[in-house]
């Protein structure tokens, strides 16, 4: 595995409060994301914050773009 | 969540989502879009994108931007999958000569896609097949990704 990951990746409380803070139910994608930055040290809400604003750009490809 | 110093994309993207659920929209961010409505309006900015800092990266769109943060989350979650930036840069190579001929076509990944064969499929797909491979590309993209507000770079 990746060697630089921060400690606090087994914390599935920090998974959780990240979940809570997009508000709405996560994909498994969004859930994979929010695992994967949370390993390198983001705080749950800048990681909710980037899956929210993942969520809106993955509606605008999916619904506008061409 | 506080939206200091936040990437004025991210604040726009955060703006839409607030209107779409239905959910307030924080003080920050009506005062960010309401102030740069008022300059436009006022004469004091040439547009709205420019009064809102949307016009700050070039010749980058925003359409290219969002594109290319898509690409670098879907590598993100692949090199976790992946275990490492080799094994990441491999399955790459190998994504793109065995799997993308066949799939490039596909709105979605066929079911029997793995887990990786998943992201690498949406990462190709947004980014028209131009998935970069080298380890040193991996190794910025996850540090970009780490070390930006805005999950992006400023090209």
């Amino acid at each position: 595995m990746n060697t630089n990951l921060h400690p606090l990746h087994h914390s599935r409380e920090l998974t959780g409060q990240a979940i809570s803070d997009v508000g709405q139910e996560c994909d498994a994608f969004e859930i994979s994301l929010i695992e994967s930055l949370l390993r390198r040290g983001h705080a749950p809400g800048k990681a909710a914050r980037i899956v929210i604003a993942a969520r809106v750009e993955r509606q605008a490809l999916k619904q506008w773009s061409y | 969540m506080p939206m200091a110093g936040a990437d004025p994309l991210d604040k726009l993207l955060l703006l839409i989502h607030s209107l779409q659920s239905g959910q307030p929209v924080p003080g920050e961010l009506a005062e960010w879009f309401s102030t740069a409505a008022l300059r436009t309006l006022g004469g004091r900015a040439p547009s709205l994108d420019h009064a809102l800092g949307l016009t700050r990266h070039g010749t980058h769109t925003l359409h290219c931007r969002i594109k290319r943060r898509e690409v670098r989350r879907r590598l993100l979650v692949a090199l976790d999958l992946a275990g490492s930036h080799a094994a990441l840069a491999e399955e790459i190579k190998r994504f793109r000569s065995r799997k993308w001929p066949c799939w490039r076509y596909f709105d979605e990944p066929p079911g029997r896609a793995t887990p990786i064969e998943c992201q690498l499929f949406h990462a190709f797909h947004v980014a028209g097949g131009e998935v970069p491979e080298s380890l040193r590309s991996i190794r910025r993209i996850e540090a970009e990704l780490v070390d930006s507000d805005a999950h992006d770079d400023a090209e």
